[in-house]
């Protein structure tokens, strides 16, 4: 028997402390592993992708490029500027305060574009920790999971949750309550998955499914490529913007979300002028030319959907650990709520 | 049992479930004890449990015989189709409570009588100083004797002997348990927690142990002995296991891992046996509709220890994962059937809380909780340091002193029902995986 001290906060008093040595203490051979899961852990997330990065020569052909294009380009403008300035002495002061709120806007809109990259990298990394360190739950290395601790873990949290939409973030007080002295790092994770982020998904899901199924009627009714390519890009790109609202960001800057959204908008645009040029060569009847556009409008649809769940994906605070269904089910499965919802909420 | 139904009851008042699916959708209804007017069944004792926990700080009498509770879960589905007719529903859950000492009998289904007398003859032989063993080896001599002597000598099950070495034998194996052994082999388990079999000749015999008391084959007494023990089988064992796992769909297993292993390696192994045998009498996969309705597989499995609230939390991953090695072998199997398999560390009712304390300058994790050191003593705080808990079968040791394991911790201080939650370890990860899915 033998007394020790209890921590100042603690006020239980103690009369007696066992202290017994249950199984044996872990070789150094059988720590091993633990120090690698930390090890591995704490390595840059892109490590796997240096070998194949760009060399010097790639690296700066691209912004020496883009500075090279600005000269030139704004000589140009400035020249001209000071051209019609010099004809016209009364325009100097107007075009130089739209140029200066020109500038500052775009300044400001690089700055928030570059915190938003830089705090989506850092989810990306954390996300990849993650990963790793489920990958790596095998019964010896997972057991104190010094790669990330709970407290780690919990920061992380907090500044995730208080980035959403208030309606959300409320729901933080109650994760954070909930967590019990016994839960593991896993234990937490999927708590917050449950408490927090279920809301947020279901919110992401409905609005990817009805930005997806309004485009897929103006895509269907209209009959100007044009008009089918600005709508598709449109709404992609507000789609975007709204997912990224609701997941805490201000703005997404996903190069390979732009991408996806130029692409279903040429596609978009492309399929219209196919539909013109088939219907008006083959002159074929109205209900094949009907089905034709519900078709166009579908799959604008479904594309738009696609690019919402890669977002998701792209913007979730955690990664999906359970198996997602195919993009079509979860479409399906949400305009049928959606249907259903509808009365309930006119009530 | 109690705690499982007590969390249900409260869990959309104060229970702390944060697990729970259901609950955190705001899609939970209430739960109520159903009915038991028509019952032919002996009723759970729920409200005994309870007040002895709750008003007499005292744990909840040890199940004796088989009784049943039935619970009424209410909860609103997510929308469907069926949902705009039928917005809300009930899920009934019969439980069913049962000494756990039956459950010792399964490994006696594939053995033969003299292949299980050599067996628990040996197992029980650490045992063999105490008084009633004695006795009972006393009888069993003197119908050795009465064979010997006479060659054509009939035993009968009602001859005086043969019921006195049977009340012997019975004798022993509770003076065994009443030592407080984790001595997990004490078979017939009947014969500790006969239930409704209680003084019925089928609980009538005893092993022979042919080594010391040579006997043929066609001997009066082994033959009679032999013929016992095939009823014993036939009308005790496996009817336990076709009328109390029979339509089942969800199973789980509940271990005491803090005791065994504070026993030893052998006995660690000696419940891993009987967990293998448990495995062996179901038939795990998937259901389709048709199977559900007529004779459904596991289709989801529970491993679980109990008691995790005498280790500190950062043991429970390491008690997790001897879980995971004690079943491995059966976990891959049904894995590939389709069986959905989860290993736990829970404790029903938390009776300790964790605190941090300084041992050599250094910040320890311990649990402290009240004990009673003689019945008429009032309680007093023990802070106990459990150590490192072995996290696989390799790191066990032929003798381990689980520090904890002989103390008994008295139900939480202060608790009151219906206005503070009952604390437990992982009981809601538990309700979501067994029931979960099935409140869709």
């Amino acid at each position: 028997m033998k007394k020790t001290t209890l921590q100042p906060l603690e006020k239980v008093s103690t009369t007696k402390v066992i202290k017994g040595i249950a199984g044996k203490k872990l070789q150094e051979s059988e720590q091993q592993p633990l120090k690698q899961v930390a090890i591995s852990a704490k390595l840059p997330v892109e490590t796997g992708l240096t070998a194949i990065k760009n060399t010097p020569l790639k690296k700066w052909f691209r912004p020496l490029f883009i500075l090279l294009t600005t000269f030139l380009i704004g000589g140009l403008v400035l020249d001209r500027v000071l051209a019609s300035i010099s004809s016209r002495p009364w325009l100097g002061y107007p075009l130089a305060l739209i140029a200066l709120g020109l500038v500052s806007l775009v300044i400001y809109k690089i700055r928030e574009i570059q915190r938003t990259r830089k705090r989506i990298r850092y989810l990306q990394h954390f996300k990849n920790r993650l990963m790793q360190i489920h990958a790596n739950s095998s019964p010896l290395m997972q057991h104190k999971n010094t790669a990330m601790s709970t407290r780690e873990i919990k920061r992380n949290f907090k500044q995730f949750a208080e980035c959403l939409p208030l309606k959300f973030s409320a729901n933080y007080p109650a994760f954070l309550s909930s967590i019990e002295p016994h839960h593991e790092t896993d234990e937490i994770v999927k708590l917050y998955e449950l408490m927090v982020l279920a809301p947020v998904d279901a919110a992401a899901k409905r609005q990817i499914i009805q930005d997806s199924s309004k485009l897929s009627g103006i895509v269907a009714i209209s009959t100007l490529p044009i008009v089918d390519t600005v709508a598709t890009f449109w709404f992609a790109l507000r789609l975007l913007r709204k997912l990224s609202a609701l997941y805490g960001y201000r703005s997404l800057s996903g190069w390979y979300l732009m991408k996806s959204a130029f692409n279903s908008a040429l596609i978009a645009g492309g399929s219209e002028a196919l539909i013109h040029l088939s219907t008006d060569d083959l002159l074929s009847g109205l209900s094949e030319k009907l089905s034709k556009r519900i078709a166009q409008g579908a799959a604008a649809g479904v594309l738009t959907a696609r690019l919402g769940f890669t977002a998701q994906v792209y913007l979730r605070h955690l990664p999906f650990t359970e198996k997602q269904t195919s993009i079509l089910k979860q479409i399906g499965k949400e305009l049928r709520k959606q249907w259903l919802d509808k009365p309930q909420t006119s009530l | 049992m109690t705690s499982l139904i007590t969390q249900l009851l409260t869990a959309n008042t104060v229970a702390k479930l944060p697990f729970v699916e259901l609950i955190n959708e705001g899609r939970w209804l209430g739960a109520r004890l159903s009915n038991h007017e028509n019952s032919e069944f002996v009723r759970f004792p729920y409200e005994e449990s309870i007040h002895n926990i709750h008003q007499l700080q005292l744990w909840p009498e040890p199940t004796t015989s088989e009784s049943h509770i039935l619970l009424e879960l209410h909860y609103a589905v997510r929308p469907s189709i069926t949902s705009r007719i039928w917005p809300t529903r009930t899920l009934e859950v019969e439980l069913i409570d049962y000494p756990g000492e039956w459950l010792a009998d399964l490994p006696m289904l594939n053995q033969s009588y003299f292949a299980w007398s050599a067996e628990i003859i040996n197992h029980l032989s650490s045992f063999s100083e105490l008084e009633q063993a004695q006795l009972f080896l006393q009888k069993l001599s003197i119908i050795h004797n009465k064979m010997k002597l006479d060659k054509n000598f009939k035993m009968n099950e009602n001859d005086i002997d043969f019921l006195q070495a049977t009340s012997a034998y019975k004798g022993w194996l509770a003076a065994i348990l009443q030592r407080g052994e984790p001595n997990l082999l004490l078979q017939p388990g009947r014969f500790l927690s006969p239930g409704h079999l209680e003084n019925t000749p089928l609980l009538n015999f005893f092993p022979w142990d042919l080594n010391q008391f040579p006997l043929k084959e066609d001997d009066s007494i082994i033959s009679l002995l032999k013929k016992r023990y095939k009823s014993y089988q036939k009308k005790v064992v496996s009817p336990f296991i076709t009328d109390f796992f029979g339509g089942c769909s969800r199973q789980i297993i509940l271990l005491d891992l803090v005791n065994t292993v504070g026993a030893g390696k052998v006995e660690v192994e000696r419940l891993q046996q009987l967990v293998q045998e448990v495995f062996k009498i179901h038939e795990y996969g998937t259901n389709n509709w048709l199977r559900r309705m007529i004779n459904p597989n596991i289709e989801k499995i529970l491993v679980a220890s109990s008691k995790a609230d005498l280790l500190t939390p950062d043991q429970h991953r390491r008690m997790q994962h001897l879980l995971g090695d004690l079943v491995r072998g059966e976990a891959g199997k049904i894995s590939t059937q389709g069986c959905d398999y989860k290993a736990l560390a829970i404790s029903a009712i938390r009776a300790t809380e964790t605190r941090l304390i300084s041992e050599q300058g250094k910040q320890i994790q311990a649990v402290c909780g009240r004990v009673k050191v003689d019945a008429d003593s009032s309680p007093e705080w023990v802070t106990v340091i459990p150590g490192d808990f072995p996290e696989s079968m390799s790191q066990l040791a032929v003798t381990t002193q689980q520090c904890g394991a002989n103390l008994h911790f008295l139900p939480p201080e202060n608790w009151q029902l219906g206005q503070q939650a009952l604390p437990h370890i992982r009981m809601d990860q538990v309700i979501e995986f067994l029931v979960g899915d099935l409140m869709q």
